[in-house]
């Protein structure tokens, strides 16, 4: 049988257990994704570019499917990068982990991301967390997590954080010796490398390595 | 070695130091006590450099040099270290990747892979401590006990000339603070000289401090040799008042009820 090729730019129907990584390279991405009983999807969703996007995705989660989305944004000064994600829990026992990680130096970073669980769709379980550090005093981010839950026996949960450095965690690390700069980094690298981990396509993830690696946190 | 010459420090406007003086000769163990909010760790603190404390007026003065407009990076390269009182849970950052940069910003040239293994293995071994904790997020999800034993272990690699440990012996058990007492009296007959913050006396009987200083209101109301220690840690601090007629202000910690996230359910 004849594997279908999954387009982040196009409706996707999910049938067999599938990864990718796909880096945005074009300004607007709508799409969807249907995510068949028993199968999963892992989606990096790589957004580094010194461009606007918008990226609306709405996920249609079946009976013990799961989703697994992580993304990283990178926004350049004067960017705008807006994320609208809907994850749909239409069937029981789905799975769902949103997880955002940002780099705002001096751009906008939105992100609004919904899950819903339907009445009947007992024991989901999903979970949205965000984080996102704002390098300049002109970063704009905000993070929206919202959960629509209509029914009794799930677990829902969402996390946010924004801002930039925590200045506790920055005098820790100085006092041993790292510079400012050396402590910035080691922050910021912490909350994406984890991410960035994940990819598996070895090109996308050495580009994404080069581009964080050459920033200039000081 | 070290000497503050009134120093007074402001946090978020709030005055904590008056007027310190002292002077730490090398060598020292000295016992840093007084009654909870009057600025023990707050001198920690500013010693280290820490951009939170402001210092008003006054200075310090390191191995000759006034560090007082130091950055805190620079400090430690000289030779200051503390121990802090509730390290803080860095998430992403490896401890292992964290110890080997801070040791390396301390050398002229990067420890060899061999050698750091076996330093980092000795000293995760004199706290008790598993070695496999390395790779674990810094601080992250580590107990009260284990974070000190972290801090300890970062003392060893760096081995600095003054160390300022800041209520160290919280959350450890008895085995623990002994491991802990071994290795502060093992860098210090090798040359490190501490500054301890202390509650118990548990902690004086196992490292003899040879000179006290008692911080109250701010300012240090009362110093002396060792025993000076071991008594506040037997009879508290009401003698003071009654003997030297100093009056301690009480202190009243103003107490976050946090916030709460925002959930929209229909």
């Amino acid at each position: 049988m004849k594997k279908e090729i999954i387009n982040i730019y196009s409706d996707n129907k999910i049938k067999t257990n599938e990864i990718c990584d796909f880096c945005i390279s074009e300004k607007e991405v709508n799409s969807s994704f249907f995510i068949e009983s028993n199968k999963s999807l892992l989606i990096n969703l790589i957004d580094i570019d010194n461009i606007n996007s918008s990226i609306n995705i709405i996920f249609n989660l079946k009976n013990k499917s799961k989703l697994l989305l992580n993304i990283i944004s990178l926004s350049s000064i004067n960017n705008k990068k807006e994320y609208h994600l809907s994850i749909n829990h239409n069937h029981p026992e789905s799975y769902s982990r949103v997880n955002i990680s940002g780099i705002n130096l001096g751009g906008n970073i939105l992100v609004d991301a919904k899950a819903r669980i339907i009445q009947g769709a007992n024991k989901s379980d999903t979970r949205i967390e965000g984080k996102i550090t704002n390098l300049s005093s002109v970063a704009r981010s905000r993070i929206s997590p919202i959960l629509y839950i209509k029914e009794n026996d799930v677990k829902a949960s969402h996390s946010a954080s924004l801002g930039s450095y925590n200045e506790a965690d920055l005098f820790y690390l100085t006092s041993r010796g790292l510079t400012l700069g050396d402590a910035k980094k080691a922050i910021t690298y912490g909350s994406i490398y984890p991410l960035i981990n994940n990819i598996n396509d070895t090109r996308i993830k050495t580009l994404s390595l080069d581009k964080i690696r050459s920033l200039s946190l000081c | 070695m070290l000497k503050i010459n009134d120093l007074n420090v402001s946090i978020d406007s709030s005055s904590i130091l008056n007027g310190i003086n002292l002077e730490i000769s090398k060598g020292d163990i000295v016992a840093l006590l007084g009654p909870n909010g009057h600025g023990k760790s707050t001198l920690f603190h500013s010693i280290m450099g820490n951009p939170r404390y402001v210092v008003n007026k006054g200075n310090i003065i390191f191995n000759g040099e006034d560090i007082t407009k130091m950055d805190v990076s620079t400090r430690s390269k000289k030779g200051l270290f503390l121990a802090f009182q509730n390290p803080p849970e860095i998430s992403g950052v490896m401890t292992l990747d964290f110890f080997k940069n801070s040791l390396n910003s301390h050398l002229d040239k990067p420890i060899k892979l061999l050698d750091f293994y076996k330093k980092t293995t000795q000293a995760y071994e004199d706290v008790g401590l598993d070695s496999s904790f390395i790779e674990r997020n810094l601080n992250e999800g580590f107990s009260g006990g284990e974070k000190k034993r972290n801090e300890i272990i970062q003392l060893q690699l760096l081995s600095p000339t003054l160390a300022m440990l800041d209520e160290i012996d919280s959350g450890l058990d008895v085995d623990a603070l002994s491991s802990i007492a071994k290795v502060i009296n093992n860098m210090h007959e090798k040359g490190t000289t501490f500054i301890l913050i202390s509650h118990y006396d548990k902690l004086f009987s196992l490292i003899n401090p040879n000179k006290t200083f008692v911080i109250i209101n701010g300012k240090v109301a009362l110093s002396g040799d060792g025993l000076l220690a071991k008594r506040i840690s037997k009879e508290g601090y009401s003698f003071i008042e009654k003997e030297f007629k100093i009056k301690i202000e009480k202190k009243e910690k103003q107490v976050s009820i946090g916030s709460c996230g925002v959930k929209q359910v229909i």
